[in-house]
């Protein structure tokens, strides 16, 4: 093997260099993430629980991960019992077309913003079991996705606003 | 970097990488984080606590700046802009513990571009609703107060923007040229591609791609013209890479778009 000439040992270490700062630019984010989680400790939890606006956490396959306080008032679906639950938010929309695509286009990683929404959390009505709160209100829908390190995106959220 | 650095490095990784993606408390700040509004979480006394990074990017704010004149230094209590844009008294119930809604207020932006040294917000206008609400401590006593803004309506109007279009939409059959299309705006190349960007959310060159699928969708739905046949009526060539192109945009291939869309 022939020696490199200077020109291929200037792009190679260009490419090394590029690299490093890929890696560097990674790790201080994941540095500023846990500051910021650290210091506003239980703040993000109590922000979705206290919102006014029922919200709901849910994975790829559809499966509900986590609901604010809000969406338990509106349509009964304990956050606590959903793990052991598995249940789908597929499922529940299945009689609303327009939300049923945003949601699932969330996962190719666009936000998505809908109006003029005709009760859209009444396919969660079977799930009321404390409460018979009116499900009318909501027309609005906010559902973006949570992209994990690397891209990936692993969960969506949809929130309903008025 | 030894392997054992290496090794460190990436356990190190992993580990926050799980900490994030399992933790529920780091789902829920993600989901705070990549909220695509602005939140702002005030203490009881009016003092900016948290922003999210929505208000980040909508106003320009540099994370110095958050760190120097927002968090902690900033008072929505003191600051006249406000008063002026949300009536006291549902300032007031807010601060006292009730959830409020302000519909439709409208942003202060010439203030705000002032305050964080930013040139130019390139819109008009913005008008927000705004619903406060409040977090209690285990006493029952306001935590917190935070704020959600959701962007109802924006006013662009920006001349340039429109003749880029109508540039773009006229000469969609000719090969892309973005010097060209930045002189039908009457911009510079570099100042043109950022504005535009700006102000429809894509480049000049997506926006171009996006016009000619358009165009192509619908040749491709007349069922009198072949699929060559539609290609060719736009200028294409369907062996060559737009037909690529068209399925990475729309999930589909041309023959199954045409089918698809004779089924309808």
């Amino acid at each position: 093997m022939g020696k490199k000439t200077k020109e291929q040992l200037l792009s190679e270490l260009l490419v090394l260099q590029k690299e490093l700062e890929k890696k560097v630019q990674h790790q201080d984010q994941m540095i500023r993430r846990f500051q910021m989680l650290t210091a506003n400790e239980s703040l993000f939890s109590q922000i979705i629980d206290f919102c006014p606006y029922p919200i709901a956490v849910f994975t790829p396959q559809g499966v509900l991960e986590t609901v604010n306080d809000a969406f338990s008032a509106a349509t009964g679906a304990d956050g606590e019992e959903l793990g052991d639950r598995k249940l789908s938010i597929y499922d529940c929309i299945s009689n609303n077309v327009e939300l049923d695509s945003a949601i699932r286009q969330v996962f190719a990683g666009k936000n998505q913003f809908l109006d003029n929404l005709k009760n859209p959390l009444t396919g969660f009505e079977g799930l009321k079991k404390k409460t018979e709160l009116p499900l009318k209100g909501y027309r609005k829908a906010i559902i973006f996705p949570i992209p994990a390190e690397g891209g990936l995106i692993m969960h969506g959220v949809a929130v309903f606003t008025i | 970097m030894s392997m054992n650095d290496k090794d460190n490095q990436s356990r190190l990784s992993d580990s926050f990488q799980s900490f994030f993606n399992s933790d529920k408390e780091g789902l829920l700040a993600k989901a705070i984080e990549f909220f695509p509004y602005l939140i702002h979480v005030f203490a009881p006394d009016g003092t900016a606590v948290f922003v999210n990074e929505a208000v980040l990017q909508q106003y320009g704010i540099t994370r110095a700046l958050l760190e120097n004149t927002i968090i902690g230094k900033y008072n929505i209590l003191k600051d006249p802009t406000i008063s002026a844009a949300i009536p006291c008294s549902l300032l007031q119930q807010a601060f006292q513990g009730e959830t409020v809604y302000c519909p439709d207020i409208k942003v202060p932006l010439d203030t705000l571009a002032e305050r964080y040294g930013v040139q130019d917000y390139d819109m008009e206008a913005m008008y927000q609703d705004i619903t406060m609400f409040s977090i209690f401590n285990n006493a029952g006593k306001v935590a917190y107060i935070v704020s959600i803004q959701i962007i109802r309506r924006i006013y662009r109007g920006k001349e340039e923007i429109e003749r880029a279009k109508e540039y773009i939409e006229t000469h969609w059959m000719d090969a892309f040229d973005v010097k060209e299309t930045a002189k039908a705006a009457g911009l510079s190349r570099t100042h043109f591609s950022r504005l535009f960007k700006k102000h429809t959310g894509m480049t000049p060159h997506d926006y171009y791609i996006s016009f000619k699928i358009g165009r192509l969708k619908d040749k491709l739905s007349d069922s009198n013209l072949s699929i060559s046949q539609a290609f060719a009526a736009c200028g294409l060539d369907y062996n060559g890479y737009f037909a690529k192109v068209f399925k990475e945009r729309t999930g589909l291939s041309p023959s199954q778009y045409r089918n698809k869309d004779t089924k309808r």
